[in-house]
């Protein structure tokens, strides 16, 4: 007896001090849940949407996306363009430190810069920058600390923002520390707000508040303005279940998680405050042009015209459809590009009857690597159906249907694009004569060539409603909308807010208890 | 019986080789390569074809096995193409956590289900037996990763008592481990407990009902002596195999358990390197499990001898 009642103290005992405070949190940490790891700690060399978002937190670049899209000063303080648009003028802002505590100066940027185009390094965005597929750079001088003068071969509107692009890392300056002596990469050492601190692959990142981050003057926009600091630490957990990462939300463990469209009103009710925002990340069925039976341009137009795009996207938890790839907070989302197919199942009916079509089975490729892109094939199937189209889903993994979207071999397949920040790169995209585009049409071609060219914003905007009357007619694709970014919040967090370049920004949230 | 064992690890040698050719020739007949799948709908097709030399994707297979080959046998795994992390030393610290909740599930459902099995036997067909029958049952047909959201919405959000994610080493922090692991290894062990307890059952069953018994129980010896010293042994055996495929499968990887509980294990290595067709990643795990069996069914083997001394190897 004496025995039990000891085991049922020293039970007791353990589990006083196991159980209680699972959900306890450090005050000043900001706990984020994401169902995806980083790929690297390297900018813009290896690389994911993820592995940028939290890149980004840790260093800056010369220049980096607003809120509209356009790019600003980041680590500039001043950025002037010569009159032939050959030469950019950065002008650094003073007293910016690395997280080693040296003090930011021109020779850093080139030294980074040198880095980036060296081969070795593996930069993504390198051929944006060697002529190769973009701009050539001709040099990078530093008359004094505080100056970087790129001069590059040709104008172009595109050159800034290439340099701010999320894949490239925002060409972010990394001091020459991060890399070991032996040239393989460390760490990076920016000059960022956040520090980082470690990465378990597969578990967590943690970063830490940068104590002597010099902010930029001006409001938050995008990735400009000024960043303040108000967390100590924020700790990433990496839990790939989305059930369980809403659960350990539930259960107090988490602060910060983007959500899918279809948990908002779940996670509301649950008491959680949810952000959406749009973002140009692009919602489509794409169609083959290898296919030929697809090449069929009447029926592809009444594909287009059976579908109610309105509807599709409200089940989808969207607030609008945007049948144009330019996203509707961009300048170039001009009226133009707010004309869509109109959805009319009767003259989809006769325009299947134009094409010949006899009920033929049509696949249309899907696969669940987002609950977005499985659900809009399986609604457009049945508004397919509606109309007389035969429709077969078939559901692959992300890899295998990526494989068939480089090689084009495929009727239909239900995509998302990730986000394009200029109208040239928006049409770009899936226009070409490489395999994977589905667009081949010469004269759009010329257009978009055009448009990478063309530094007057009007005249672009005109090439830009140009190509999506064109769009419209010849539905090489099929535009569905604009995909928002879903953000779920504790109670804790004050002060976040989402943006349309999507990518979280860790500055400027405040933490409640 | 040294030499027995002896012989079985030099025939993993061959069993490993074939494994190995096996994993390499399957992987690449699956449609998409990792160079795809890190670039995404980004990038132009110099990058894809750059990616892809970098990666050494372009050179013929069997080109690519060799020099895999060559590495493995010197003890290089490779590089993980999806975090940059030596196959190795991820397989290394990722096991660690798989093994931990492993072993604690396994010897939980053992501790568990031997005795229900035992005692739903002697007791057959009386409440005690339904009841322990019902409760296996129930256990088996519970699919694992609902098992473990239900554990989370009890233990974790209605109750807060335990964290639902992240995971600390009970090396580094034993109370803090201790909480991370109680879940997992709860779900883990009430659904292996349920399929041991059942094969323990059926032998005891099976047992009971040998001639050697009733002499046993003739000759004036208790029951708990009867079952104990006379039963037990001889019904464990065929358990033994069970438990020894369930080690091996689990140590394998319990990726959904893995999953629902965000635990850095080997499961959940596995299942992110198919998605991401990490090739080095899922060549490495897959030939580490296969090596994982050998190993345990061995060990399985030779366990055998202690409890039947018939058996001779």
């Amino acid at each position: 007896m004496n025995g039990l009642r000891a085991g049922l103290i020293g039970t007791a005992a353990i589990m006083a001090v196991v159980l209680p405070s699972a959900a306890l949190a450090d005050k000043g940490t900001l706990r984020v849940a994401s169902q995806s790891d980083i790929r690297s700690t390297n900018p813009g060399v290896d690389r994911s949407g993820f592995t940028d978002s939290v890149h980004l937190n840790i260093v800056e670049g010369l220049v980096g996306y607003k809120d509209d899209l356009s790019v600003g000063p980041v680590l500039a303080e001043a950025v002037s363009v010569s009159d032939d648009q050959k030469v950019y003028t950065f002008t650094l802002r003073p007293g910016v430190k690395f997280h080693n505590g040296e003090t930011l100066t021109a020779a850093h940027v080139k030294e980074s810069w040198d880095r980036y185009m060296d081969e070795a390094t593996k930069w993504r965005c390198r051929s944006r920058f060697n002529g190769e597929d973009g701009v050539n750079v001709v040099s990078v001088e530093t008359p004094d600390e505080r100056t970087v003068i790129y001069t590059i071969d040709r104008p172009s509107p595109l050159f800034l923002k290439d340099m701010a692009r999320f894949d490239c890392g925002s060409t972010g300056i990394v001091h020459r520390d991060s890399v070991k002596p032996d040239g393989s990469w460390d760490r990076p050492i920016g000059t960022g707000p956040f520090v980082f601190v470690e990465w378990q692959p597969g578990q967590k990142i943690v970063l830490d508040r940068f104590a002597d981050y010099v902010p930029a003057e001006g409001p938050m926009d995008g990735f400009t303005g000024r960043k303040t600091v108000s967390v100590d630490r924020v700790v990433i957990n990496v839990v790939p279940d989305a059930a369980s990462a809403k659960a350990a939300m539930r259960a107090g463990e988490v602060d910060l998680l983007n959500i899918s469209t279809s948990d908002v009103e779940e996670m509301r009710e649950a008491g959680f405050n949810v952000v959406i925002q749009p973002t140009p990340a692009w919602g489509s069925f794409l169609i083959s042009r290898h296919d030929e039976f697809m090449a069929n341009r009447t029926l592809r137009q009444a594909m287009a015209a059976a579908l109610d795009v309105q509807e599709l996207a409200a089940l989808m938890g969207y607030d609008s459809h945007n049948a144009s790839p330019i996203p509707p907070m961009s300048i170039y989302y001009t009226e133009t590009q707010k004309k869509t197919y109109g959805f009319d199942p009767e003259r989809a009916r006769a325009l299947l009857a134009e094409a010949g079509y006899n009920g033929e089975p049509i696949k249309l490729v899907t696969s669940r690597r987002s609950p977005t892109i499985f659900n809009q094939a399986v609604v457009a199937q049945s508004m397919w159906q509606a109309v007389g189209l035969n429709i077969e889903i078939e559901v692959l993994d992300w890899g295998a249907q990526l494989d068939l979207y480089r090689s084009g071999e495929y009727q239909i397949q239900s995509f998302g694009f990730s986000a394009r920040l200029d109208p040239a790169l928006s049409w770009d995209m899936f226009s070409g004569e490489q395999t994977r585009k589905v667009w081949d049409d010469p004269e759009a071609l010329e257009k978009i060539r055009l448009l990478m060219n063309e530094t007057d914003s009007e005249k672009r905007a005109v090439l830009s409603d140009s190509l999506h009357e064109m769009f419209l007619d010849q539905v090489p694709a099929i535009g569905l909308y604009s995909q928002p970014q879903t953000t779920a919040l504790s109670e804790r967090v004050s002060g976040f807010k989402t943006w349309p370049g999507g990518r979280t920004r860790f500055w400027n949230i405040a933490l409640d208890g | 019986m040294w030499s027995y064992a002896l012989k079985r690890l030099l025939m993993t040698i061959p069993t490993l080789f074939l494994v190995s050719v096996i994993v390499f020739l399957l992987i690449r007949l699956i449609p998409g390569d990792p160079a795809e799948i890190m670039l995404n709908d980004l990038d132009s097709d110099i990058a894809l074809e750059e990616m892809r030399s970098e990666l050494g994707l372009d050179r013929p297979v069997p080109v690519q096995f060799v020099i895999w080959l060559g590495n493995m046998l010197s003890g290089d795994l490779g590089v993980s193409i999806n975090t940059g992390e030596p196959v190795l030393s991820a397989i290394a610290s990722r096991f660690g956590v798989t093994a931990t909740i492993t072993a604690l599930a396994v010897i939980l459902a053992v501790i568990l289900a031997v005795p229900a099995g035992i005692i739903a036997a002697w007791r057959q067909d009386t409440p005690l037996d339904y009841s322990i029958v019902f409760v296996s049952i129930l256990f088996l047909s519970l699919p694992s990763f609902w098992l473990g959201l239900m554990m989370i919405f009890l233990f974790a959000i209605t109750l807060g008592w335990l964290p639902t994610i992240g995971f600390v080493s009970v090396s580094e922090d034993f109370t803090g481990g201790i909480r991370y692991l109680v879940m997992p290894v709860a779900t883990l062990a009430l659904v292996e407990m349920a399929v041991i307890a059942r094969m323990v059952r059926s032998q005891t069953l099976e047992v009971l009902r040998l001639d050697y018994v009733t002499h046993a129980r003739a000759k004036g010896l208790s029951e708990a002596v009867v079952l104990t010293r006379h039963v037990f042994k001889n019904a464990f055996g065929p358990a033994l195999t069970v438990i020894g495929l369930i080690l091996g499968g689990l140590l394998g990887g319990a990726s959904v358990t893995e999953t629902v509980f965000s635990l850095p294990g080997i499961g959940r290595l596995l299942v992110d390197a198919i998605y991401a067709r990490d090739y080095p990643v899922l060549q490495g795990c897959l030939l580490f499990i296969a090596f994982l069996y050998v190993i345990v069914n061995l060990v399985v083997d030779l366990l055998y001898m202690v409890f039947d001394p018939r058996v001779r190897l």
